[in-house]
């Protein structure tokens, strides 16, 4: 009997507390509109500030060279290359990587060659193809699963997180099928879209294209390198080893352009983080404001409903429950709003995901269902708690006036 | 003894002089004895009523409700003797206007402590009381749809429905009509007749006839009125 009368009360309290918000509909909508603003911040804020941010985590693991020389005059394109991953196709001398391992202060290097796939039939799909030495990788093997790479045979292909394929199917370049070896984690950049490989396996596409009639390259180009990436040892002077390999490479010949990632990463990296403080510096701004407006709007709303509240003591119920109306009235405001903020941050951030991407040209991660989850679920409890807050502090600042003289002033 | 008042005083400050605005009342009442209280405006009447329902804390004295002291008790203590024992009756329309009849007359039950009675019982015993009443029909309408008369019987309705020990009420008849002020007296009389003790304050000499006792308040003192029937 004592649980079947809860239920009722229960059922009477939400009645009783959704009566209140209709009676209310300016006030409530008011209400309701500044807890779908905060949960909308709070989920569109939280989503883009960590998927940049772990788009440029990405992009500086991805990148561990310190210097790239490509061929003259691809400088720009190259740092496009760093932040998008869409390679160019020019070429330089592979022996200039064993001079530039010779120069002081150099660490490490390797070299890549990039080449693509076409739209016809010989080929399963248009993608980047991407040739490295797995002896020598620093740049790739951060994101590569190394067992992957060590079980790679020749033939076989790495293919990018967005590639559509699937492990130990095949996938077609040139007449000739390519068993995937493994797929690789996102990284939000083109790189995602691309088929990595050995040297050989990618000697053996040249020569496949050439077959089919594709003559990308010119003989002059074979056995050339598309990037030449080079790791400084730990303090060495960048500017310095960019200087002696440059002129290095006019003696033997080559003109290249030398660029140092770091560069065009910490200008990336200085445009996020002005980004990020704006971001940051607007949630907290939307907080406060949508707790000042809450709290304003219910002790306003609550002290409109000083005799309500006086007779409702009269008829005998606690200040507690008093107190639980209202906070039943801010929990329903609170979620419909949170519902309302959360559905349409979700709906706007994941539409215009890839246009924020490159509005800002930073490599944006997409988050993990998971993450979606955690930061809807963050969202909302800080909202509602906000919202609840709010009700309670609007309740305990109509203070403990005795209700004869709160019955009067309501009048 | 159902209430007592001991020594009872209230005053307010006003300018820097104090108002005695209840003077040292002392007056006890029985159970299902109906008590009139006449008195001009601004004699203490109300402030009287307010005190005994424990919504007003006075500024001396005690009032003791069935032997406890009232003065004394928490926030719900006095609010599960408002719900329970004592129903107070406010001069005015004090029926929320949000809620239908059928709604209001359920808050006591559904938002305070509701005694032992059951919702079922509740639902049993409003429809009789509506019925007995004349308000059934009126079940559904708000409280902006009823009329003056109308009502001062729902808000005795609501007084009566958690079967309290004793109902106070404050002027049930201000600024009703000569025949409707008699009809609510004589649901008055029907909810004592029923051993419910009814302490009623009016100014309108019409009602005196219907009590047991008639007291008058004047300058915030309470005496018995000579005049009674």
């Amino acid at each position: 009997m004592e649980k079947k009368k809860q239920r009722s009360v229960g059922r009477y309290i939400a009645g009783y507390a959704f009566v209140s918000i209709r009676q209310k509909p300016f006030q409530s909508g008011i209400l309701g509109l500044f807890a779908a603003l905060m949960a909308f911040t709070l989920f569109t804020g939280t989503l883009l500030g960590s998927g940049m941010r772990s788009g440029i985590g990405r992009m500086k693991e991805r990148l561990g060279a310190d210097l790239m020389i490509v061929p003259e005059g691809q400088r720009a394109k190259t740092e496009k290359l760093l932040l998008t991953g869409n390679p160019e196709f020019s070429y330089l001398s592979s022996d200039l990587e064993g001079v530039a391992r010779e120069v002081k202060g150099v660490s490490r290097t390797t070299s890549q060659f990039y080449f693509s796939s076409v739209s016809a039939d010989c080929c399963s799909t248009r993608v980047q193809l991407i040739a490295f030495d797995p002896k020598t990788d620093f740049a790739i093997l951060p994101w590569i699963n190394r067992e992957e790479i060590k079980k790679t045979k020749n033939g076989q292909v790495l293919i990018g997180a967005d590639v559509i394929a699937q492990k130990n199917h095949a996938i077609k370049f040139y007449g000739q099928e390519h068993p995937v070896a493994g797929k690789l984690s996102p990284t939000a950049t083109g790189l995602d879209q691309s088929v990595f490989m050995t040297r050989k396996t990618m000697n053996q596409i040249l020569k496949d294209a050439k077959n089919k009639g594709f003559k990308f390259l010119s003989p002059k180009d074979e056995g050339k390198v598309s990037a030449i990436l080079i790791k400084a040892e730990e303090g060495a002077d960048l500017q310095k080893i960019e200087t002696t390999i440059a002129k290095r490479a006019t003696k033997m010949g080559e003109a290249v352009d030398i660029v140092q990632t770091q560069k065009v990463i910490g200008t990336v990296a200085s445009q996020f983080s002005v980004f990020d403080k704006g971001l940051r510096i607007w949630e907290i701004a939307i907080v406060i404001l949508s707790a000042v407006v809450l709290l304003l709007v219910f002790s306003f709303s609550f002290r409109e409903r000083k005799k309500e509240f006086a007779i409702l003591r009269i008829v005998g119920i606690t200040t507690q429950r008093i107190r639980a109306l209202t906070r039943v009235q801010g929990l329903m405001i609170s979620l419909a709003g949170t519902l309302a903020g959360l559905v349409s941050g979700g709906v706007i951030v994941f539409a215009f995901w890839t246009w924020i991407s490159d509005s800002f040209q930073v490599p944006m991660i997409t988050p993990s269902i998971l993450k979606v989850l955690q930061v809807t679920l963050s969202a909302a409890f800080f909202t509602v708690v906000l919202g609840l807050i709010a009700a309670d502090i609007a309740t305990r600042a109509l203070g403990n006036a005795e209700t004869y003289f709160t019955l009067r002033e309501g009048e | 003894m159902l209430i007592k008042a001991k020594n009872l005083v209230k005053s307010y400050k006003s300018e820097g002089v104090s108002h005695r605005i209840v003077d040292q009342v002392n007056f006890s009442m029985k159970h299902g004895e109906f008590i009139i209280v006449k008195g001009v405006s601004g004699s203490g009447k109300t402030t009287l009523l307010n005190l005994l329902a424990g919504i007003l804390t006075p500024t001396d004295g005690e009032v003791y409700f069935e032997g406890s002291d009232i003065t004394k008790m928490n926030d719900r203590q006095l609010s599960q003797m408002r719900n329970q024992r004592v129903s107070y009756i406010p001069q005015n329309d004090t029926l929320l206007k949000t809620l239908t009849l059928w709604d209001n007359l359920h808050l006591p039950f559904f938002l305070g402590k509701g005694g032992e009675i059951t919702g079922d019982q509740l639902d049993e015993k409003l429809t009789e009381l509506l019925k007995e009443f004349g308000l059934w029909d009126r079940r559904n309408a708000y409280p902006s749809e009823l009329s003056g008369g109308e009502m001062r019987r729902a808000l005795i309705i609501r007084a009566m429905a958690l079967d309290p020990e004793l109902i106070l009420a404050d002027e049930p008849t201000a600024s009703l009509d000569p025949d409707t002020t008699l009809s609510v007296m004589e649901k008055f009389r029907t909810v004592s007749n029923r051993g419910i003790a009814v302490l009623l304050v009016s100014h309108q000499p019409q009602t005196y006839s219907y009590g047991d006792r008639l007291y008058e308040m004047k300058d915030g003192k309470l005496r018995p009125a000579k005049e009674h029937r």
